[in-house]
């Protein structure tokens, strides 16, 4: 009896595996593809970039020039180390709404530490590591709690900027220390390629690498697309959400310390023109706004594309204002396209 | 039967909800007259009452959308704006004040109302839409005034910063007359359909409640409230700013938590929203009464943001296990029963 009861079943059993394991691995490749080529955004906004630099010549007689060019490197370099950070967030299906108050906080303890006699990279290091403090924080109570994202970043910001406040009483500027003016003051390039177009491609690599080639990057997929399934799938779902706002905030505080070497200083309100654009760009790169589905080159094309946007603005003399609500008619427009993508498929 | 029954027991859980907001204000407010006796003369309770008005209209607003299960983070530029068109106009047209004052609750409601739109009809995810209307409205409200400034008449300001009489605060008799219409609202078809809403969508579209409509009706209301919250502000500074209603995107959520209205929808009141505004409106008092800087303020804000975040999840847990317990004593009696019996014959 016994042979005949197994062998059957042993069978069946290992034919539905086989079975199984193919749907479920054209399911992972699917799902694996969606997300990195799936999306047309990525190639859309890169062509939107390419056309926005002779366009340019419609808001100044002076544009396009080599310095359009390399002025969008360099402060497109900003927001795409920026938008790194936020748009991992939204990938996991939060917000980051503490960008600001880790780029002060960052660029403030570089400077002061630097100013205090250490030397430029330990400081800025040191002060990356301060202001990305807000970001574990953020991190902690979101993944121990249900609370929502944006209220939990707007919060600890808060605390964080208070306290910055507090500590700064008196002396909230500073300047940057020498060695990290010169990243943008044109005297340093490395063979021919001027430094902060280096830099950018570092970002871009760094980048991709961690969002498509690493553990933390996939998990945050999985997060993003349903938490419920993630535990399922033996996703670590807390410490990966404390990675990943944790990591965020470290790009922010990078960007805070670069922002401060291009401005020769900084004050406490460095960085609160930045949170806007961060959110933008993530949303027009094609990612959705309710996470599990992004990709970095598409929020980079759009960080530049935003960025050559915001020069042409500029150059037309348009008040802050239109600026911002034009950040604001950006995010709808992407918002109804990522809408009407969904629909079609 | 059923429906009253579920209805009582929502109000009931609703009315303890707004009991214990209130008390904690109460408590809180006899305690700074205490450290500080001034704070029992009329004159002072006036001026509490007066700051306090438009953070209890802004977070009724919020409220509002959170009850059915959304955000609504447009709270912000849609203050701004108010405040910037009434502080222009009026100061261009002083004796028509309060038909600007008419036309911008108008503003308000068509801003909510486009929100809903996008919300129900559209599809949009709630917080992308209404971040982006914020960012939009905030940056019209630069482009109008790019720098504070402005001016609302002395007539139109002191009307709804005053009294009646020498006693009555005008904005007294405003949350009153606010809370009793929540009170009609929230027991209306529309109030009782949003709460079924917040407490599941796919239930309440299965049982024929025409979510989007209600949807849009709550963004709408909440654009109102904001717009209202933006005219009190106005009156209470007597000028414009293009900023002014940026502090309020973290405020008016800290009250809405302060006044235990549930983040995930389907519980709530905008009465406990206003006793959380208040208790909000207190907390600063103290640390200027100790002596404590100012920018300690923000940080102390904070902190009691992410406490008050902790108490509608303390309160759903202590709610959930005692509903359990109910449950247990009525539904669960026939089990219970036999299963002892079991014990009993084993």
């Amino acid at each position: 009896m016994q042979p005949v009861n197994v062998q059957p079943s042993d069978g069946s059993g290992s034919a539905v595996l086989a079975e199984h394991s193919t749907t479920s691995r054209l399911a992972t490749i699917k799902t694996l593809l969606q997300p990195v080529l799936g999306k047309l955004a990525v190639p859309a906004v890169w062509a939107l970039v390419l056309v926005m630099i002779p366009l340019s010549r419609l808001f100044s007689s002076y544009f396009p020039s080599w310095s359009l060019v390399s002025n969008t490197i360099t402060l497109g370099l900003f927001l795409t180390v920026i938008s790194f950070g936020q748009g991992l967030v939204i990938l996991s299906g939060g917000i980051d709404l503490s960008v600001p108050s880790v780029i002060a906080v960052a660029a403030f303890f570089t400077g002061s530490l630097a100013s205090s006699g250490w030397a430029t990279i330990p400081a800025a290091i040191c002060g990356v590591a301060i202001g990305s403090l807000i970001g574990l924080v953020n991190g902690l109570i979101i993944a121990r709690s249900t609370f929502p994202p944006f209220i939990v970043t707007l919060a600890v910001s808060t605390i964080g900027s208070a306290l910055l406040l507090g500590i700064s009483a008196g002396k909230p500027g500073q300047t940057a220390p020498s060695g990290l003016s010169s990243l943008f003051d044109g005297s340093l390039s490395i063979a021919g390629i001027p430094f902060s177009a280096v830099l950018l491609l570092l970002a871009i690599l760094v980048g991709s690498w961690i969002q498509f080639r690493t553990r933390l990057g996939r998990r945050t997929y999985a997060i993003g697309n349903s938490p419920q399934a993630a535990v399922y799938a033996g996703v670590r779902v807390r410490i990966t959400l404390v990675m990943v706002y944790w990591l965020a905030a470290i790009g922010y505080g990078i960007a805070g310390v670069l922002l401060m070497g291009y401005g020769s200083g900084s004050d406490l309100n460095l960085g609160a023109t930045w949170l806007l654009p961060s959110i933008a760009v993530v949303v027009v790169g094609g990612s959705s706004i309710a996470g599990g589905n992004g990709n970095y080159l598409g929020t980079v094309g759009a960080a530049l594309l935003i960025t050559i946007i915001g020069i042409d603005i500029n150059a037309v003399g348009l008040s802050q204002g239109f600026k911002q609500a034009l950040y604001g008619a950006v995010i709808f427009i992407a918002l109804v396209l990522g809408r009407l993508g969904r629909g079609r498929e | 039967m059923k429906p009253r029954q579920s209805r009582r027991a929502l109000s009931d859980n609703s009315k303890a909800t707004v009991g214990i907001a209130a008390g904690i204000f109460v408590l809180l407010y006899l305690l700074l007259t205490l450290v500080s006796p001034i704070s029992a003369t009329s004159f002072i309770i006036n001026n509490f009452i007066v700051l306090t008005t438009p953070l209890a209209f802004a977070a009724s607003g919020v409220t509002l959308v959170l009850l059915i299960g959304g955000f609504d983070l447009s709270v912000a530029g849609s203050i701004s704006l108010s405040n910037v068109i009434a502080a222009t106009t009026m100061a261009a047209h002083p004796h028509s004040s309060w038909g600007i004052a008419c036309l911008v609750l108008v503003m308000g409601a068509v801003i909510g109302l486009v929100n809903g739109v996008c919300v129900a009809v559209f599809g949009l995810p709630a917080l992308g839409v209404t971040l982006s209307t914020n960012f939009i409205l905030a940056g019209i409200a630069l482009a109008v005034l790019p720098a504070p400034g402005g001016s609302v008449p002395a007539a139109f300001a002191s009307v709804l910063s005053g009294t009646i009489g020498g006693t009555i605060p005008v904005a007294l008799l405003a949350l009153v007359g606010f809370s009793l219409l929540w009170l009609l609202f929230i027991k209306s078809r529309t109030g009782m359909s949003a709460l079924a809403i917040g407490g599941d969508v796919k239930a309440a579209r299965l049982s024929g409640i025409a979510v989007r409509r209600v949807q849009i009706v709550v963004y709408a209301l909440a654009g109102l409230c904001y717009a209202a919250a933006g005219l009190y502000f106005s009156a209470l500074t007597a000028t414009g700013s293009p900023t002014s209603g940026s502090s309020f995107l973290l405020t008016a959520f800290a009250a809405a938590a302060l006044g235990f209205v549930s983040f995930r929808g389907g519980r709530g009141s905008a009465i406990g929203a206003i006793f959380g505004a208040a208790t909000l409106t207190v907390i600063p008092k103290f640390l200027f009464a100790w002596g404590i800087a100012d920018f300690w303020v923000g940080a102390f804000q904070g902190l009691v943001i992410l406490v008050a975040l902790t108490i509608p999840w303390l309160t759903t847990k202590i709610a959930g296990l005692r509903k359990r317990d109910g449950e247990e004593v009525t539904v669960g009696s026939g089990p219970t029963q036999s299963i002892s019996a079991m014990a009993e014959t084993a």
